[in-house]
């Protein structure tokens, strides 16, 4: 007997060995990319409407996971808009970091979303560097945002800040449950490791061994 | 002087050559030491489905697609774009490496890689780039596609860190083509 979620496996599974069929036979992008488009256009899967629970997950259990991802981005965000009031920047770091804060406010945004649709309560964003750095304390992020002096150090700062996010959004992705909460997390996990990557090349102009260090964002081993 | 003709053979040889090559190097890498290779499995739950092989071996004829556009590729590719690919195969190796190990591990048969792979006629570096960006697309629309229908824990997340740096690859490769290297805030298979 086939209930809804095998019946979407087996359809994931055609799609999957379809791409691998088109890209065998070839690599005309607009071909390859004809049968496998997902949300498109910068378009969170979330904010294209409610979603289905995925395998093992329940809606409800989303909850307290969207709640801590929610508080996460609070912090980023604050880091970002700090690190663009220091007047440490150059202009090309300048107009860098403030296209990323865009891509943070447009998380918060898609998330508190879903969180609302859930019935759930956003949480009160730091306002004041004391609750800004106790949220860093309390994420683990190891390098402190006091007495930073010039722009290497805020971007070693915020390098350092994206890949302790990119963690959290790995152990997010393991427990959710709702398949469109799935994939807009995953879709800004992926974000987020692209800010890291964009952070050191600013750092290390060139130096692709530090901009892309592993083949595993945020680890290889379990959850 | 290389002709489209004899460059599309070259693609294709490459690509055997790295297909009879990547199991000898997919073996080398994948995962390392005795010693690592018991502590991921220690923490990763034999909680793997018939279903979760079948997705797995889906993206791993991706990523042995990845591996031969990468081999062929980058002979005609020069410097960053030639270093970041050379880094990026590396990376594909370790994510083909990482799920024919679990499929294994879990009982299932891990697809190998073909005998060859037809990766059209690039004659370009431009070309050549085009068609590695075009594979990053589809490996992104291939895991977005898989992590909801995994197996919730460890399987997933593994899914999400290969995913992530697939987008980062992207986003290098956009940089070396003078394109904006993080274009939206969420990452999709349009980039």
């Amino acid at each position: 007997m086939h209930g809804p979620d095998a019946t979407r496996r087996e359809l994931l599974r055609g799609s999957v060995a379809a791409t691998a069929a088109v890209l065998v036979s070839t690599v005309d992008p607009a071909v390859a990319l004809g049968s496998t488009a997902a949300a498109g256009g910068g378009r969170s899967a979330a904010a294209a409407g409610g979603g289905s629970a995925g395998a093992g997950g329940s809606p409800a259990g989303d909850l307290g996971v969207l709640v801590s991802l929610l508080r996460v981005e609070q912090v980023v965000v604050f880091a970002y808009e700090r690190a663009l009031a220091s007047g440490l920047l150059s202009a090309s770091a300048q107009a860098a970091l403030g296209t990323f804060l865009d891509h943070e406010r447009a998380h918060v945004h898609a998330l508190s979303r879903a969180l609302t649709r859930l019935g759930g309560t956003v949480p009160v964003a730091p306002t004041l560097t004391a609750a800004f750095e106790s949220e860093l304390h309390r994420l683990h992020v190891k390098r402190s945002p006091t007495g930073l002096d010039n722009e290497r150090q805020e971007l070693r700062f915020l390098i350092d800040l994206e890949r302790v996010i990119a963690r959290h959004y790995r152990s997010a992705i393991a427990r959710l449950g709702t398949d469109k909460l799935l994939t807009t997390a995953a879709e800004i996990m992926a974000n987020e490791a692209q800010h890291a990557t964009a952070l050191a090349e600013l750092l290390s102009p060139g130096n692709v061994k530090r901009a892309v260090p592993t083949g595993f964002v945020a680890g290889v081993g379990g959850g | 002087m290389v002709g489209p003709a004899s460059r599309r053979a070259f693609l294709r040889l490459s690509g055997a050559s790295l297909a009879g090559g990547s199991g000898a190097l997919l073996t080398a890498c994948g995962g390392g030491s005795g010693a690592k290779r018991k502590l991921v499995a220690g923490s990763e739950p034999a909680a793997v489905r018939r279903a979760d092989i079948s997705i797995m071996n889906g993206v791993l004829d991706l990523e042995h697609t990845a591996i031969a556009a990468y081999t062929a590729g980058i002979p005609l590719l020069t410097g960053r774009a030639r270093a970041a690919a050379t880094r990026f195969l590396r990376q594909e190796l370790s994510h083909a490496s990482k799920l024919h190990d679990t499929i294994k591990g879990a009982g299932g048969k891990p697809h190998l890689a073909k005998a060859s792979y037809d990766l059209g006629s690039p004659d370009s570096e431009t070309d050549v780039l085009d068609m590695l960006r075009a594979l990053e697309k589809s490996l992104l629309s291939a895991y977005l596609a898989a992590i909801p229908e995994l197996m919730p824990g460890w399987l997933r997340a593994v899914a999400a860190g290969i995913l992530a740096n697939e987008a980062q690859h992207i986003s290098v490769l956009r940089s070396v083509q003078g394109q904006r290297p993080v274009p939206s805030a969420f990452v999709t298979a349009s980039e």
